[in-house]
């Protein structure tokens, strides 16, 4: 039994991404992705490359670097665990995280779908409309007098 | 939290799944996902959520579907001493009616809702009904409902305070059935209908209330909790004019708060507290006239705030038996706080005998209210708690004591305790004082605490701030009289008084630092055992170092008699205001690059450390001023400041500066050289009966940018090796230039580590070094003979120990630290004075 589960532990996983790179990895550090836990369980053969198909590698190795950091457990407190979390969020151009949160929320790995989803409403929060269409570059989709409607009836939103 | 989410909806992935046009997306909101976007939007407050409506079509489609609604009405304010944006509340009403009416998701996990929220106004200006918003509860009732319609809330938080409530429209009873619930916190002026509101939360782990309207009896908290078989985290606020009784059982319950103020002072009829389980208790409230209180075998911490004795109760001795009922259920903490009246009636012969025994305590801190004294008390406490660490006294005196009680309580500092109590000899390593006013009742108290505690490690005295801003310094001699000797730091502005003694020899200490210095942690002047000198701090400069809180104590020297009438910096003269103001513009652009003041200092009083080697073989003594910053003009660094080396045009080469040559010529005197961090102006001085010039020398080169940093490594070797003393607080600095700079590595091996901050000159080429926070790691003596050996080993603290026994009675106060060092570090050489080239670049 014990020498079946050291065996389950140091299992590697492979995992290639949309445009072709292969990343070797932890089988504990895939399984934090359920997408990837539900594929492994239907597959048969686990030597062979797990897509991960709308990721590409330089997204998807950024997302092995957060899965490996929380496949450690014990080894950081959850004050240094926070930390490298943050620092690690804030290294982030938008652009990247605007492809780790699809990324995140695709392989359904739900501390960092958290972690991005938290880093973005930061961005927005305290931020005027007209500064959030410029940070994200939101296409306006309204005509003026439509934009003027939803502000009228909700003057209370657009205040301060 | 986990959000129930529709199934995940791929569509839009696929769409994306082509790379190129990924690379084309440009809005990066809209395209997110929707359950993705829907969870970013439901971690904002809903007006922001709102706000992007505007943004694009499916930005509004979410507000709708948002999974948190959290709305509160600041910052309009209806009170009527502060009114703000009233006009703006109708607006608000229509926002909270079209958000509820177009909510579509069928899931909401967390309702926030704030109306008349402002709490803080409520209790300060003691706002009446006219200071609540005029909003019909049976708008707010209908507001509450939507949230309990729909699936898994999980968290419901209401502040809701309404002008006119109203019987006909109570609290939704669907709140105290809510199967989800996990977090509820209410504070509300709604009635609850007592008659048909049942009690069913069976997941609600936490419960914040604030119940002063819907109280009644109590009963209504009691059968709350009683229906909650999870229920972890309590707290009971609530401002009555009686309570009859407050019962809370509930074995689950880990962390309990209960804040009752009542309007007449009246006591609670009865208290029952059952919860065997309990981690962390909180108690603010009168002694009950009757309790039952179950053990509490798992409590951590207790703090217990006695506001009010009983009343009706005609001796202390019942209120003394409740108190000892209450800690008798205690005894297993480890942090306990005993406040209000606790002690007030613990003053009795025999009480060590009642008090029952704190196994655990580390952490005591003591009120005592009313017109009381100590010596019983602190007796007691001593002995019951055999592995005390720390002992805090909010404050030790606050109101006068009948002579008679006084005089005892004297008597008793003086005679002391026939056994010291085991925690005194072998744990108690910290005391804190809080709230000085430093009369000869509370030095007694001190001095009975330091003859006690053997293997005391920091005494904390924090100053009374209000009555008496210039409460008279406590003579060292005072504290002397303990037979151990002891010096106080001093600081007028409710900051640290901080202990040095002989047998601690690194106590930690206030920031006291030379000129340059900008360290931040004490060591270096407590790193010397047997060192002693007395400080007066007259200013408490705040400050921000690299975001960090980094506030200095400013000193003078209280021994010395140039600075020791000094009270407050404005006592200063002049002079030294110019200096002081060069200081501010170094230490803020380079000292601190990169760093800010605290905004409010430029424009109130900056003050600032200035060197001033009052006698040269004595110490650095530190002197201040105030500075303005509207005057902060740059005056007096250009009369004494002089640059020795400049950089060639190309910045390959450091050549001599005319300018400085010519400043050195004009010096008549000897010149004796201080490398220090920072930058000093050249001062006379007396030097074994010579007038000096004494120079400092920079050691921190240009600094600037596009510079080559080997300017920097040369200029800060040239200065060490030119000078007698170096100070600097960065050893990794010094270490660094070590591996790079043949020079300096040469010499920093030869010089002598001091462990003091001290500039003694003559003695020999010394080098301060300072590792941060570890002063036992912070030197090795070397005389200049050890060339060869390695740099690195560190000081053996008994052996310094030894070598200072049996010597310390020829040293008593810093005047014979000359000898101290010479025995110390000397090896038969005699100060030697001599001149080196002084060296002073400019700092661009």
């Amino acid at each position: 039994m014990a020498s079946t589960s050291t065996s389950t532990l140091s299992r590697k996983l492979i995992l290639k991404s949309s445009d072709g790179e292969k990343f070797e990895v932890d089988e504990n550090v895939a399984m934090q992705s359920q997408t990837i836990k539900h594929m492994i369980e239907d597959l048969d053969d686990i030597n062979s490359p797990i897509p991960v198909s709308i990721v590409t590698g330089t997204i998807l190795s950024k997302v092995i670097e957060y899965c490996k950091k929380h496949a450690t457990e014990d080894s950081d407190s959850d004050e240094q665990l926070k930390q490298w979390d943050k620092e690690y969020a804030n290294n982030m151009d938008l652009n990247t995280l605007y492809y780790l949160l699809l990324a995140a929320n695709y392989m359904e790995i739900k501390g960092l779908l958290e972690l991005i989803t938290q880093c973005v409403a930061d961005m927005i929060k305290g931020k005027s409309p007209e500064e959030i269409r410029a940070h994200f570059n939101i296409k306006n989709d309204f005509t003026p007098q439509e934009e003027a409607n939803i502000r009228n009836e909700n003057p209370w939103a657009f205040e301060n | 939290m986990d959000m129930p989410l529709n199934p995940c909806t791929t569509s839009i992935l696929h769409d994306n799944t082509d790379s190129k046009r990924l690379l084309r997306v440009v809005d990066r909101l809209s395209n997110i996902p929707d359950e993705v976007l829907i969870r970013i939007m439901s971690l904002l407050p809903t007006k922001d959520v709102a706000a992007t409506c505007v943004l694009s079509k499916k930005l509004m489609r979410v507000l709708c579907l948002i999974t948190t609604l959290d709305i509160d009405d600041s910052p309009i304010s209806h009170c009527v001493h502060f009114p703000n944006k009233i006009h703006k509340f109708p607006s608000f009403v229509t926002f909270v009616n079209n958000v509820l009416q177009a909510h579509r998701s069928q899931y909401l996990t967390r309702f926030s809702l704030g109306v008349g929220s402002d709490m803080l106004r409520r209790y300060i200006y003691r706002c009446t009904k006219h200071c609540l918003p005029d909003v019909k509860p049976v708008l707010i009732c209908s507001w509450i409902s939507l949230p309990l319609t729909c699936c898994g809330l999980k968290e419901l938080d209401l502040c809701i305070h309404v002008r006119e409530p109203d019987d006909g429209h109570p609290l939704p009873p669907e709140i105290f059935t809510c199967q989800t619930l996990e977090v509820l916190k209410l504070d509300v002026n709604l009635p609850v209908d007592r008659v048909s509101t049942t009690f069913h939360l069976p997941l609600l782990k936490l419960l914040h209330l604030r119940v002063s309207h819907i109280y009644g009896d109590g009963s209504f908290v009691s059968s709350l909790v009683s229906s909650c078989p999870l229920l972890e985290d309590l707290m009971v606020e609530a401002l009555l004019d009686h309570v009859q009784s407050i019962i809370i059982s509930s074995p689950s319950l880990r962390i309990f708060l209960l804040k009752i103020y009542t309007v007449e002072c009246d006591n609670t009829d009865f208290l029952c507290l059952d919860t065997p389980n309990l981690e962390y208790l909180h108690y603010n409230s009168n002694l009950a006239v009757q309790q039952s209180i179950t053990n509490m075998d798992r409590l951590i911490q207790a703090s217990i705030n006695i506001c009010d004795l009983i009343r009706s109760a005609h001796s202390y001795q019942d209120c003394r038996q409740q108190i000892l009922g209450i800690m008798r259920c205690l005894t297993n903490v480890d942090n306990l706080k005993l406040l209000g009246s606790c002690l007030k009636p613990f003053n009795v012969d025999g009480l060590k005998d009642q008090l029952p025994m704190f196994r655990n305590l580390k952490y005591l801190e003591l009120g005592n209210r009313g017109y009381n004294c100590w010596e019983r008390v602190l007796e007691a406490f001593l002995i019951c708690s055999p592995v005390l660490e720390t002992l805090v006294f909010p404050e030790l005196l606050i109101e006068r004591a009948a002579e008679q009680r006084v005089h005892l309580e004297q008597q008793f500092c003086k005679r002391g305790l026939a056994i010291v109590p085991p925690c005194c000899k072998f744990h108690l390593r910290r005391i804190v004082i809080k709230n000085f006013y430093g009369n000869e009742r509370e030095i007694g108290l001190i001095q009975f605490l330091l003859k006690h505690a053997l293997v005391l490690e920091e005494l904390l005295i924090s100053q009374f701030e209000g009555l008496y801003p210039h409460f008279p310094i406590v003579d060292k001699s005072e504290i002397r009289e303990t037979g151990r000797e002891f010096d106080l730091f001093f600081s007028e502005l409710f900051t640290h008084i901080i202990l040095v003694s002989s047998p601690v020899p690194f106590a930690r200490t206030v920031i006291l630092y030379p000129y340059g210095c900008a360290c931040t942690d004490a060591g270096a002047y407590t790193s010397i055992p047997g060192s002693f000198f007395q400080a007066r701090a007259i200013k408490l400069m705040l400050m921000i170092d690299q975001g960090e809180k980094d506030d200095k104590i400013i000193a003078v020297c209280a021994d010395d008699p140039e600075f020791r009438h000094y009270m407050e910096l404005n006592e200063c003269p002049p002079h030294r205001l110019a200096g002081i103001r060069c200081f501010l513009l170094r230490l803020m652009c380079m000292l601190f690059r990169g760093s800010l003041f605290d905004d409010s200092l430029l424009h109130e009083n900056i003050c600032l450390l200035k060197p001033n080697v009052s006698s040269l073989h004595t110490n650095i003594c530190l002197l201040i001023e105030e500075c303005h910053s509207d005057d902060n003009t740059d005056i007096g660094l250009c009369l004494y400041r002089f640059p020795i080396e400049e950089a060639d045009p190309g910045h390959t080469k450091l050549r001599l500066s005319m300018e400085g040559l010519e400043a050195i010529k004009r010096i008549t005197t000897p010149i004796s050289a201080v490398a220090v961090y920072g930058c000093g102006e050249p001062v006379e001085k007396m030097v074994g009966g010579v007038k000096t010039s004494v120079l400092y020398l920079d050691t921190e080169g240009f600094e600037s940018i596009g510079k080559s940093n080997v300017y920097d490594d040369w200029i800060f070797a040239l200065t060490t090796v030119m000078s007698y003393v170096l100070i600097h607080n960065l050893p990794a600095t010094v270490q660094g230039l070590k591996d790079g700079c043949s020079i300096v590595s040469g010499f920093v091996k030869s010089f002598k580590l001091m462990f003091v901050v001290e500039a003694v000159f003559g003695i020999d080429r010394e080098v301060i070094l300072r590792k941060s926070n570890s002063p036992s790691t912070l030197v090795s003596i070397r005389g200049r003979d050890d060339i060869d050996e390695e740099a690195e080993d560190e000081v053996d603290v008994e052996e310094l120990e030894q070598r200072l026994q049996g010597r310390s009675n020829l040293f008593v106060g810093y005047q014979n630290l000359i000898q101290r060092n010479q025995l110390l570090f000397g090896d038969g050489n005699a100060p030697t004075g001599g001149v080196a080239l002084p060296f002073i670049p400019v700092q661009v």
